[in-house]
C-alpha cells in the first residue's frame, strides 16, 4: 500500500496521505482545497447536493460520484470535477447559462448538484448520441434523484432539456 | 414571517443588564460580481438586467451558478479579512429523549487525541456569569439531574483543536449510546401557554368586533361569544364540523445551520457570520448573554455579517443556533466554526407546529354561512420564538376569502418538551386554510350547491370586513379567480376524465380550493436605499434578506421606475446603513399636542420629533418584500430623480423640468423639445455638481402608509415616506424636510392585517386501489398577485409551493416521540421530501391581470402554497367517493381505509 493518495481535482494534480484516505471527498474540498461549491446537505446520499462529475482512470467518459459519501482512498487515479470547473462569468458552461435564463433555482444551494449531474449526462450524450425521444428517460436518470426544496423541478428539468437538446439537434 | 421585536435605534446601542453599553453592527454580503459583462448594454445597464424593469436572470444568480461563497457554509475564518486564519470546532452533546433524568455524561470514548479543548456545560456558564439570550426563559445547558427541556437541549458543548479532531470525534461521539447516562423516567409536564393567545370575534347583528370595541374587548368577549354559540347550537342552520390534525414538519433549507464566530477577548468584540433571517435580532439576543455585570467576558460590540442562507422558510427566524454559538465563541481562543448535519437540523431546526384545531361552519339552506367557531392549538416545543404569532395568523385567516357575520376563532401556541415549533412558510395560514376549505367542499356536496357557487355566495367584497373587523381595502378578484378555475377543462371534463381512470382501474378526482393569504404584518416599517456611483451603476441598499424567494432580484429592478434602469448591485442585510439615519418609534409628546392620533390633521416637524417614525423594520418574512420592501427602494429612487437627476438636467437643458413630464426613453432621460440626456452626461453633472448620489428613506404601512408632504430643493411633493434623507456619504446624510404628515387612522392598528393575496388551486388526484398509492396528476393554480415583478420568479414560487405541499399532505412528519427527529438520528432517508417523481407533470399557473389602478405587486411566496393542501385533500374526497381527510399526513392505511 502506497502512503499516498493521488488524483486530480479539476484537473490539477492533487497528493493526500493515506491516513487522511477515509475522509470524505467534500471535506476534502472544502476544508483542503477552499472549493466551497460543491455542497452539503444530508451527508448520507440521499439529497445528491454533493454531486461532482468524476472520470474513472480506465474510462474517458463522465460519472457522477457523491461526493459526501466518497472516501478519498477510493479516488485513486480519479479526475474529480466540480463547479468550479465549469465556466467564468465572461464565458458560462451551456448549463450555467441555461440555468440562469430559466430561473432554475431559487436559493441556489442545490445548483451545483444539478449541475454536475447534468454535464455529466451531456458527456454522455456527446459520446453515445441519443435521440430526443430518449431524452427525457435520460435527464430523469441523471437528475432525477436530486433534491431541492424551494423549487418545483420544472425549470430545471426546462434548462438541461434545452441544453441537451440543441446538443442532439446538433450532433 | 413577524416579529415582536422592534429593531431601532436604540438596538445598536445597547445596554445590558450590567449597564455596560455595547454597539452592535451588521453588514449584509453584496452580489457584486454581476458588473462586468459582454451582454451589457452600456456599463450601466447591468447585465442581469439590461431592460429596465425587467430581470433575465436572478441579480445573485451568476453568484450562484458559479459556486462562488455566499452561504454561511461556505465561509472559513481564513475567507475573512482581518481574522485569524485557522479556526477551532463546535460540537454538542445533546438530549436525545424528553422523558428520562440526565444524571451524567462521559466524554472518555474519546481517545486522548480527540479530546475537546473546552467543554461548555450549566456549570461552566454558572461559574462565569452566562445570562440567558434575550428572549430566553429555559436554560441554555441541561443540568445534571434534570430533564432536558426539549429534544436535543445541548448538555455540554465541545471545542475541538481544528477540523480533523473534530471529524474523528465526532464518528465518535454521534449516535454513541455510551455518552450521556439516563436516569428515572419522569411524567410529561403539563403543556403550558406561550403567551399571548388569540381571540377574534366578530358578531355583525350585535356590531361587536376587534378593530370596533378595542375598551370593551375583552370584557363583551365571553358574551358574545357564547350568544354565537347559541345561536349555532339553536338555529336549523346546517353544521359541519370535524377535528384536525397536522404533523410536525421541517423546513428541510437545504442548507444545515452553519456559522463562524470570533470573540476577541483583546477588544471585545464578538464577530458572527450567519446565514440568518433575523440577523438584527439575533446580535441583540446575543449581547444579553453577557450582560451580567460578573460575566467572565466583557463584550464590546457584536459585529454580524449576514450570508444568503441556503433556504430559509421561517426555518431560520428566530433561531437557536446563532445564540448557542455567540455564547460558545465566547469560550474559544480564536475563531468558532459550527456547521449542522442533517442529523442535528432535524433534532433541534425550527418546525412547523404540529397543530390540532377544530372548526364548525354553519350554513343556511341557500348556501350562506351564517357563522364559524374554530379554535387552534399549536404545539411550540420547547423554546418559545415566534410560536404565538404563528398561531394568532391562524385565527385571522380562519374566515379565509369569505364575509362570515358571526365568527369566532381562538388560538394560542403550548409550552411542551417537543421539538421547537416555529415561523414555516404560510405562518398558520396552512392550518386554517385546511380546516374551512375542507369543510365548506363538504357542504357543497351536502346542500347539492356547486363547489363554485357555494364560495360565491360568500365572498368578502370591498363593502365587507374580515374577522376582525377591518374593511376589506384592495380588489382581492375572489371571484376573477373562481372564474378562472370554472372554466379550465380540469373541472369542465372531470367527470369523463374520472371514467376514463375508472377503466384502467384508477380512482381519479378533482379538488378546488380558495384562499385568501394576507401578506405583512399588523403594521410594518421598512427602510431602503439607493447609490448612484461615479461609475453610472446603481446599488440598492436594503436591511433585507433574501432566502431564495428572489427579494434581491425584485429590490434590483425597484430602481427602474424612476432611475430608468435597474440596479447593478444589491447590499442585503444592511442594518448598519439604517441605523445612522437615528429614527425613532418614541415619540416625544409636545405642548398642545396630546396624542398621535391628532396628526392625522397634520402637522409640520417639530425639532424633538423630527425622527420619530410610528413602524420600525423586523426580521425578514418572504411575504415583505414584493410590496413593502419595493416600495420603499422605489421610493428612494423617485427621492433621486427630485433631488438630484432632475436638478442635473435643469443645469444642462438650462430649465427645471415638470416631473410629470420627463421620460425615461431607451436608458436617456427625455423631455419634449429637449436634447435627450445619456444617464453618463447626467452622472458625470451630478458628481460635479455635487448633487446627492445616495438616498435613504423610511416607509411605515399600517393598512395604509404614513404620508408627508416633502420640502426637495426644487420641487415640493406628498410621498408614502415617513422619513428621507440624501446626500454624498452613508454616513452624513441630509434629511429632506418633511411636514404635514398623515398617518393611517388610528384605528388600523387593530385591524392585524389588511392586504392579502389571493390564490386558488384545482388539483387532479388519482389513486390506485391495488397500490394505495396517489399521484398527483394535474394542478391549476390563480393568483391575484398584483403588479408582477418578476413572473419567473412567481412562476418558481408558485411550483415550489405545490412540491412542498405534497410533502405536507403525504409524507412528511417529524414524531414527538423518542422515536422521532428529536433523537438525533433522523435524516432524508427517513424524512422524505418531494422529489421530481412526486411533483404533477401538468403545472399552470395563471396570473391574473393586476386590477385597475394597482400599481404594485402583492407579497405572494406564501400566497400560492396555501390553496395546495386543502384542494389535494378535496379532490381525494372526490376520488374516495366523499372520504374526509382531516389528518396529516395521509398515510397508506388512509387510503386503503377510505376505500374500503
Ligand atoms: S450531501 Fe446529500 S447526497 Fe451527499
Ligand atoms: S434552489 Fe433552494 S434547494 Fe434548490
Amino acid at each position: 500500500m502506497t502512503d499516498v493518495i493521488e488524483f486530480k481535482i479539476n484537473d490539477q494534480v492533487v497528493k493526500v496521505e493515506a491516513s487522511d484516505g477515509d475522509m470524505t471527498l467534500i471535506d476534502y474540498l472544502h476544508e483542503h482545497q477552499n472549493l466551497t461549491g460543491t455542497k452539503f446537505s444530508c451527508g448520507i446520499g440521499v439529497c445528491r447536493s454533493c454531486t461532482v462529475a468524476t472520470r474513472a482512470p480506465d474510462s474517458n467518459s463522465l460519472g457522477t460520484t457523491l461526493s459526501c459519501l466518497t472516501r478519498l482512498f477510493e479516488l485513486s487515479g480519479f479526475n474529480v470535477y466540480t463547479v468550479e470547473s465549469l465556466g467564468t462569468e465572461q464565458k458560462l458552461a451551456a448549463l450555467q447559462k441555461a440555468f440562469l435564463e430559466h430561473f432554475s433555482f431559487q436559493c441556489g444551494y442545490c445548483a451545483p448538484g444539478f449541475l454536475m449531474a447534468a454535464e455529466a449526462m451531456l458527456d454522455q450524450i456527446r459520446k453515445k448520441p441519443i435521440t430526443k425521444e430518449q431524452l427525457d428517460n435520460l435527464i430523469e436518470g441523471y437528475v432525477g434523484s436530486n433534491l431541492c426544496r424551494c423549487t418545483g423541478y420544472v425549470s430545471y428539468i426546462e434548462a438541461i432539456r434545452e441544453v441537451a437538446s440543441e446538443m442532439i439537434k446538433n450532433k | 414571517m413577524e416579529s415582536d421585536l422592534n429593531i431601532n435605534r436604540r438596538n445598536f446601542i445597547k445596554t445590558l443588564a450590567c449597564g455596560t453599553v455595547v454597539t452592535l453592527s451588521f453588514k449584509g454580503l453584496s452580489v457584486n460580481i454581476l458588473s462586468a459583462s459582454e451582454n451589457s448594454r452600456d456599463s450601466t445597464h447591468p447585465a442581469w438586467a439590461p431592460i429596465p424593469g425587467k430581470a433575465n436572470w436572478r441579480i445573485d444568480g451568476m453568484a450562484k451558478v458559479l459556486g462562488k461563497k455566499i452561504f454561511a457554509r461556505d465561509y472559513r475564518a481564513r475567507d475573512i479579512d482581518g481574522w485569524p486564519n485557522t479556526e477551532r470546532y463546535l460540537y454538542p452533546i445533546r438530549a436525545d429523549r424528553n422523558n428520562q433524568v440526565i444524571t451524567s455524561y462521559d466524554l472518555s470514548v474519546l481517545p486522548p487525541e480527540l479530546s475537546p479543548m473546552v467543554v461548555i456545560d450549566s456549570e461552566v456558564i454558572a461559574r462565569d456569569n452566562i445570562d440567558l439570550a434575550g428572549g430566553m426563559i429555559k436554560p441554555f445547558f441541561v443540568k445534571l439531574g434534570n430533564t432536558a427541556d426539549y429534544f436535543g437541549q445541548p448538555i455540554a458543548m465541545l471545542i475541538f483543536e481544528n477540523f480533523d479532531v473534530y471529524r474523528k470525534a465526532k464518528i465518535i461521539l454521534q449516535f454513541n449510546q455510551q455518552v450521556i447516562e439516563y436516569g428515572k423516567v419522569v411524567k410529561r409536564p403539563d403543556p403550558k401557554m406561550y403567551s399571548p393567545s388569540s381571540a377574534y370575534i366578530r358578531d355583525d347583528e350585535s356590531g361587536f368586533d376587534y378593530v370596533n370595541n378595542n375598551d370593551d374587548y375583552d370584557n363583551l368577549y365571553p358574551v358574545i361569544a357564547d350568544n354565537i354559540e347559541k345561536a349555532i347550537d339553536e338555529s336549523d342552520w346546517n353544521l359541519f364540523e370535524r377535528e384536525f390534525k397536522s404533523q410536525t414538519t421541517d423546513p428541510v433549507f437545504m442548507e444545515p445551520e452553519s456559522g463562524l464566530a470570533w470573540f476577541n477577548k483583546d477588544d471585545g468584540e464578538l464577530r458572527l457570520v450567519l446565514g440568518t433571517q433575523s440577523p438584527a435580532g439575533d446580535m441583540w439576543k446575543i449581547a444579553d448573554i453577557f450582560g451580567h455585570e460578573n460575566c467572565s467576558f466583557k463584550l464590546s460590540h457584536v459585529d454580524l455579517m449576514a450570508c444568503y442562507p441556503g433556504g430559509g422558510f421561517g426555518g431560520r427566524d428566530d433561531s437557536y443556533f446563532p445564540k448557542y454559538l455567540g455564547l460558545c465563541a465566547a469560550y474559544a481562543d480564536g475563531p468558532l466554526r459550527w456547521v449542522h448535519d442533517r442529523y442535528e437540523q432535524f433534532q433541534v431546526g425550527l418546525k412547523r407546529h404540529e397543530t390540532n384545531f377544530k372548526e364548525q361552519i354553519a350554513l343556511d339552506n341557500d348556501g350562506i354561512i351564517k357563522a364559524l367557531k374554530s379554535e387552534f392549538i399549536m404545539n411550540g416545543g420547547g423554546r418559545r420564538n415566534l410560536s404565538p404569532y404563528v398561531a394568532q395568523l391562524s385565527a385571522i385567516s380562519s374566515s379565509n376569502s369569505y364575509d362570515i357575520s358571526k365568527a369566532i376563532s381562538y388560538a394560542k401556541a403550548v409550552d411542551t418538551p417537543d421539538l421547537i415549533g416555529g415561523s414555516q412558510r404560510g405562518f398558520g395560514g396552512p392550518q386554517a386554510f385546511m380546516a374551512i376549505e375542507t369543510l365548506l367542499d363538504e357542504a357543497a356536496i351536502d346542500l347539492k350547491i356547486d363547489p363554485f357557487e357555494i364560495r360565491r355566495r360568500n365572498l368578502l367584497d370591498k363593502n365587507s370586513k374580515t374577522i376582525t373587523g377591518a374593511p376589506v381595502h384592495q380588489e382581492l378578484q375572489l371571484t376573477s379567480i373562481l372564474d378562472e378555475l370554472e372554466k379550465q377543462p380540469l373541472w369542465q371534463n372531470r367527470l369523463a376524465k374520472q371514467k376514463i381512470f375508472e377503466e384502467d382501474g384508477l380512482n381519479y378526482g378533482v379538488g378546488l380550493a380558495l384562499t385568501n393569504r394576507a401578506y405583512g404584518t399588523e403594521g410594518d416599517g421598512m427602510y431602503g436605499g439607493v447609490e448612484i456611483k461615479k461609475n453610472g451603476q446603481i446599488v440598492v441598499h436594503t436591511p433585507y434578506i433574501d432566502m431564495g424567494n428572489g427579494a434581491a432580484t425584485a429590490l434590483g429592478l425597484a430602481p427602474a421606475k424612476y432611475l430608468g434602469r435597474n440596479a447593478s448591485d444589491i447590499n442585503m442585510g444592511e442594518v448598519a446603513f439604517f441605523d445612522q439615519l437615528d429614527l425613532t418609534t418614541s415619540y416625544r409628546e409636545i405642548s398642545n399636542i396630546v396624542t398621535r392620533a391628532l396628526t392625522k390633521f397634520g402637522w409640520a416637524d417639530d425639532d424633538e420629533n423630527s425622527k420619530y417614525v410610528s413602524h420600525d423594520s423586523g426580521s425578514s418574512s418572504a411575504c415583505l418584500a414584493a410590496f413593502h420592501q419595493f416600495h420603499v427602494v422605489e421610493q428612494a429612487g423617485l427621492a433621486l430623480l427630485l433631488q438630484t437627476i432632475l436638478p442635473a438636467a435643469a443645469k444642462i437643458w438650462q430649465t427645471q423640468p415638470d416631473y410629470n413630464e420627463i421620460v425615461w426613453r431607451d436608458g436617456k432621460l427625455t423631455l419634449k423639445d429637449y436634447e435627450d440626456l445619456s444617464w453618463s452626461v447626467i452622472v458625470k453633472t451630478i458628481f460635479e455638481e455635487r448633487l446627492p448620489n445616495i438616498a435613504s428613506v423610511h416607509a411605515s404601512f399600517v393598512s395604509e402608509f404614513t404620508r408627508a408632504d416633502y420640502k426637495f430643493t426644487d420641487y415640493e411633493v406628498n410621498l408614502p415616506l415617513d422619513y428621507v434623507a440624501m446626500g454624498n456619504r452613508k454616513t452624513d446624510l441630509t434629511p429632506i424636510l418633511r411636514s404635514n404628515i398623515t398617518y393611517p387612522p388610528r384605528k388600523a392598528d387593530r385591524y392585524k392585517r389588511s392586504r392579502f393575496a389571493p390564490c386558488g388551486a384545482l388539483i387532479a388526484v388519482s389513486v390506485n386501489p391495488k397500490t394505495r398509492q396517489v399521484q398527483i396528476e394535474h394542478c391549476i393554480s390563480v393568483l391575484s398577485a398584483g403588479k408582477q415583478l418578476c413572473p419567473e420568479i412567481v412562476k418558481g414560487q408558485s411550483e415550489g409551493g405545490v412540491a412542498m405541499s405534497i410533502g405536507y399532505v403525504f409524507f412528511e412528519d417529524c414524531l414527538n416521540t423518542n422515536d422521532g427527529p428529536g433523537n438525533g438520528t433522523w435524516n432524508l432517508d427517513q424524512y422524505r421530501i418531494p422529489g421530481l417523481s412526486d411533483i404533477p407533470k401538468k403545472q399552470n399557473l395563471i396570473v391574473l391581470e393586476a386590477p385597475e389602478g394597482e400599481e404594485s405587486a402583492r407579497g405572494i411566496a406564501e400566497a400560492v402554497l396555501c390553496p395546495i393542501a386543502p384542494a389535494i385533500l378535496n379532490a381525494l374526497s372526490a376520488a374516495t367517493s366523499g372520504h374526509r381527510f382531516s389528518k396529516l399526513p395521509i398515510t397508506e392505511d388512509d387510503i386503503k381505509e377510505a376505500l374500503s
